[in-house]
């Protein structure tokens, strides 16, 4: 037990790092706020139209409100589920950095990992946890939508934990971007690229039941655990049963991740070691 | 008139205060401190066409500073720079063909294509003639040796070569004056005295006036007839190199590898005004005027049985420390 | 014609640049016609759930979409460099190179420049309309392609002065790139029928980023005849006087901020 803290204690200075490094720029929270006010407002516009053009008060199993609820917390959730890993290796690598970190006694995934953390507990603290709550304080004390109460607080527990599965698994997905970047030595592209996937395929845009048999599909792929499922959940709208099957695919997804991370970045640091000189 | 003029040149930088502690990182996103910091502190002087003048001061004493502001990309927050009778600030686009810029650390070349793709952008940007352009083009090709990597890319180059390119690229419109901020910085010593070799041949040829920058005390003794050294935003001093170490002439250095049991109370005893400096060495610094060498070699001779040693007059590195301690010990 | 001269040679030079990172480059037009795709799709799923949108079908969207696209990707072709610029280059001093030049700096952040990757937003846009114009009937005569073509143009130009406004602050206060940012995202819903917005949005993208102006009314021309009261000829000299004055503003605002530009300190 003693010998995992002081394992744990080696990578504190890391999650320090994050938490500053995302502490640094306050214009960059303010920034975002201002994009996601924006946003949610022609959200709220788009879907409005869409309901009143719509004979049903329900489309794809969402009411007017639970919509615009799903899209606010997906943006804000977006937010959380955000890692700096691939663009940090990436710079890294260009500079060539990176072997000073791989001389040193850490584990170059777990340090990445809990910068990651770092910067993801500041984003929770001061920004997920504050805004859930006004919004969810709104749409409840309105009643745009109802819970069950006893219900909803297993609904926010069972979402902390996808919560932190979503940000690991996110930041694996952001850790093989960073290191095919051995290769393309460029970053931009590859991270946009994953974005779009990312976005689409993980419901963050459109609720992935607008998608008919593909979203079925779509809500078994790794992705779906970025955005859907997780808020999907905080909403009540998985049974029980579902939310213990989805937690076994998500650790089986995440450690099939850690799998590929592993044996590609072995493949990938015999490389550098080629380039270097 | 001097062609350059620098009046009362000051610059006051505004820094945030930020504390180490996550806490105060957190109070910083909502409020934030600053504390004023004074690069530059009334620095005048003046150059004439033709000189090469070194710039020199320990890190952060404001030399970079001064230069940006020189350029016309930082400005002062008191005085003035004056090319060629013109405001720096006023006239950017017609002082700009008149300099050339090296930064060290930055390059101005078209990093992803050849060389030679550099070279003639600059001369449609710098409007240079197809006579003029050919002349210097051939003439700084052969003074740096460029043409064997002219038409490889810029990224593919080594340092030493992108640092020679670089220096023809800043000439490639003959300007009036130059500014080199860190030329030699990581360069070998051979590539070291192919630049100063060529700053010294284009100073001659062309009469371009040349102002650098360098931590390289070599570079200093072998180019510049004059020196300005500042520390802390103010000038030290401002004169020839032959004067300053003239004024701080008449100390000696004496070398020799530290041997075990070395003892350094007799040459105390001898005389105080000694300085003893040891790590690998040691190193006795002292004034001819409080210390008999000979005597002083006697017994390092015959007490110490030293018959390895060096004697070195001092260095313009010597007298920059000297000036900073003193600068230290006045306030 | 010195400065066109020149223009061509500062592209010449930037697209060599690209191409010498060929796969790079290819992975970006990739990346941005794959965004596209994925944003395309998302459109068509939240508008496949209603016939009809205020009176406007999937394709009708899908075609102000597209037409929307290409206005967004030809600025994004030409004027990228001032994303860096409100960003990061004037906080890390990157810019001083320019200012070191004897040319205007507008000049050369805009010429130094052609981002190759927008091709993936042109090329996609491109595809969208030719798609959804094969099933739609459009009223296609002189005045109406003319009013769509300018409105192209101008909708480009106008997106180029919003971005170099807001670049050219960067000058003054260091960053001001999030500021673009929301601009471009608030632009980017003049992708959708201003007839589903409330009052003041539509007024917004009538008068004060007249995105809507250029694009809205041009595309909605060819399902049926304007009735906003002016003739489709009126229509093309307002849009490009307004864009003219647009263009002139933001030069003017680049060269005030240009003024304060100052170097990083070390």
């Amino acid at each position: 037990m003693k010998r995992i803290s002081n394992g744990i204690k080696k990578y504190i200075p890391f999650f320090r790092a994050g938490l500053k490094s995302f502490l640094v720029y306050k214009a960059q929270v303010y920034g975002w706020l201002l994009i996601g006010i924006v946003e949610i407002l022609f959200l709220f516009f788009l879907y409005n139209a869409i309901y009143k053009n719509s004979n049903s008060t329900e489309i794809g199993g969402f009411t007017f409100y639970e919509m615009i609820l799903y899209g606010v917390t997906s943006f804000v959730f977006a937010n959380v589920v955000s890692s700096e890993t691939g663009w940090n290796i990436f710079v890294e690598v260009r500079d060539g950095t990176i072997v000073n970190t791989l001389t040193k006694p850490v584990s170059y995934r777990l340090r990445h990992l809990f910068t990651c953390f770092g910067e993801a507990f500041f984003k929770i603290c001061f920004v997920a946890f504050p805004l859930l709550v006004v919004i969810y304080g709104i749409f409840l004390g309105c009643g745009f939508v109802a819970f069950n109460p006893i219900q909803f607080i297993f609904n926010i527990l069972f979402f902390i934990i996808f919560m932190i599965l979503a940000i690991v698994i996110n930041d694996s997905i952001q850790y093989i971007v960073g290191v095919l970047t051995f290769y393309t030595q460029h970053m931009f592209g590859l991270d946009m690229f994953f974005t779009a996937i990312k976005n689409f395929l993980s419901g963050a845009m459109v609720p992935l039941s607008y998608m008919g048999m593909f979203g079925v599909v779509f809500s078994y792929l790794p992705f779906a655990f970025l955005a859907s499922t997780p808020i999907l959940i905080l909403m009540g709208k998985v049974n029980i049963l579902r939310i213990l099957m989805f937690l076994g695919i998500a650790i089986g997804y995440e450690v099939l991740l850690e799998v590929i991370n592993h044996s590609l970045f072995r493949h990938c640091v015999k490389k550098i070691v080629v380039q270097g000189g | 008139m001097a062609l350059i003029e620098v009046k009362n040149l000051s610059k006051t930088f505004k820094k945030p205060i930020r504390g180490n502690g996550v806490l105060s990182m957190v109070k910083t996103l909502f409020s934030r401190k600053y504390e004023n910091i004074e690069a530059v502190k009334d620095v005048s002087f003046e150059i004439e066409q033709g000189e090469i003048v070194g710039y020199i001061g320990a890190n952060g004493a404001g030399k970079s500073t001064t230069i940006k502001m020189m350029c016309g990309i930082l400005f002062p927050t008191n005085g003035e720079v004056i090319i060629d009778q013109k405001s720096v600030l006023k006239h950017r686009k017609e002082i700009n063909q008149e300099i050339g810029v090296v930064f060290g650390q930055k390059t101005q070349l078209w990093w992803d294509i050849p060389l030679i793709e550099t070279f003639k952008i600059l001369k449609s940007i710098y409007s240079v003639s197809d006579k003029d352009y050919e002349e210097r083009f051939n003439y700084l090709c052969d003074l740096l040796d460029l043409r064997s990597f002219m038409n490889q890319n810029v990224r593919s180059l080594s340092l030493g070569q992108r640092m020679r390119a670089d220096f023809a690229a800043s000439l490639i419109h003959n300007p009036k004056i130059l500014y080199l901020d860190e030329p030699t910085i990581g360069l070998d010593v051979l590539v070291k005295d192919k630049i100063r070799k060529a700053i010294k041949e284009l100073n001659h040829h062309y009469n371009t006036t040349v102002i650098l920058t360098t931590h390289d005390m070599k570079d200093i003794e072998e180019l510049c007839s004059r020196i300005i050294i500042i520390d802390k935003g103010t000038i030290l001093y401002d004169g020839s190199l032959e004067d300053i170490k003239f004024k701080f002439g008449n100390i000696k250095n004496i070398v020799f590898p530290l041997f075990e049991d070395f003892d350094e109370t007799k040459i105390k005893e001898f005389n105080k005004a000694i300085n003893i400096e040891i790590d690998d060495n040691v190193r006795l610094s002292f004034s001819l005027n409080d210390v008999d060498l000979d005597a002083l070699l006697l017994l390092l001779i015959s007490e110490y049985k030293i018959s390895d040693f060096k004697i070195f007059d001092i260095g313009i590195e010597d007298i920059t420390k000297e000036l900073y301690a003193k600068n230290e010990e006045n306030k | 014609m010195k400065y066109i001269k020149l223009y061509f040679k500062y592209a010449k030079l930037s697209i060599m640049s690209k191409l010498s990172y060929k796969s790079n480059t290819i992975i970006g037009i990739l990346a941005f016609l794959f965004t596209e795709i994925t944003s395309i799709l998302t459109l068509f799923i939240i508008v496949s759930q209603v016939p009809e949108l205020n009176g406007w079908d999937r394709y009708q969207i899908a075609l102000l979409y597209g037409i929307t696209n290409l206005a967004i990707g030809i600025d994004h072709l030409f004027t990228d460099k001032l994303w860096n610029v409100a960003y990061f280059e004037v906080r890390s001093g990157s810019m001083d190179s320019l200012f070191l030049r004897p040319l205007p700096v507008l000049f050369q952040t805009i010429a130094c420049e052609i981002q190759l990757e927008a091709l993936g937003e042109i090329l996609t846009a491109i595809f969208l309309i030719v798609f959804c114009a094969s099933n739609l009937a459009l009223i296609v005569n002189f005045s109406s392609i003319l009013l769509l073509a300018v409105g192209i143009i101008c909708a480009s130009l106008l997106i180029s002065s919003f971005k170099i406004i807001i670049a050219s602050m960067a000058f003054a206060f260091k960053r001001t790139g999030p500021f673009l940012q929301i601009i471009y995202n608030f632009a980017n819903y003049s992708k959708y029928p201003l007839n589903i917005f409330p009052k003041i949005i539509r007024f917004a993208f009538t008068f004060l980023i007249p995105l809507g102006l250029c694009i809205f009314y041009p595309v909605s021309n060819l399902f049926q005849p304007l009735d906003i009261g002016i003739s489709p000829y009126l229509l093309i000299v307002i849009i490009i006087s307004i864009t003219v004055v647009m263009l002139i503003l933001a030069v003017l605002i680049w060269n005030y901020f240009a003024k304060r530009y100052e170097s990083t300190g070390s």
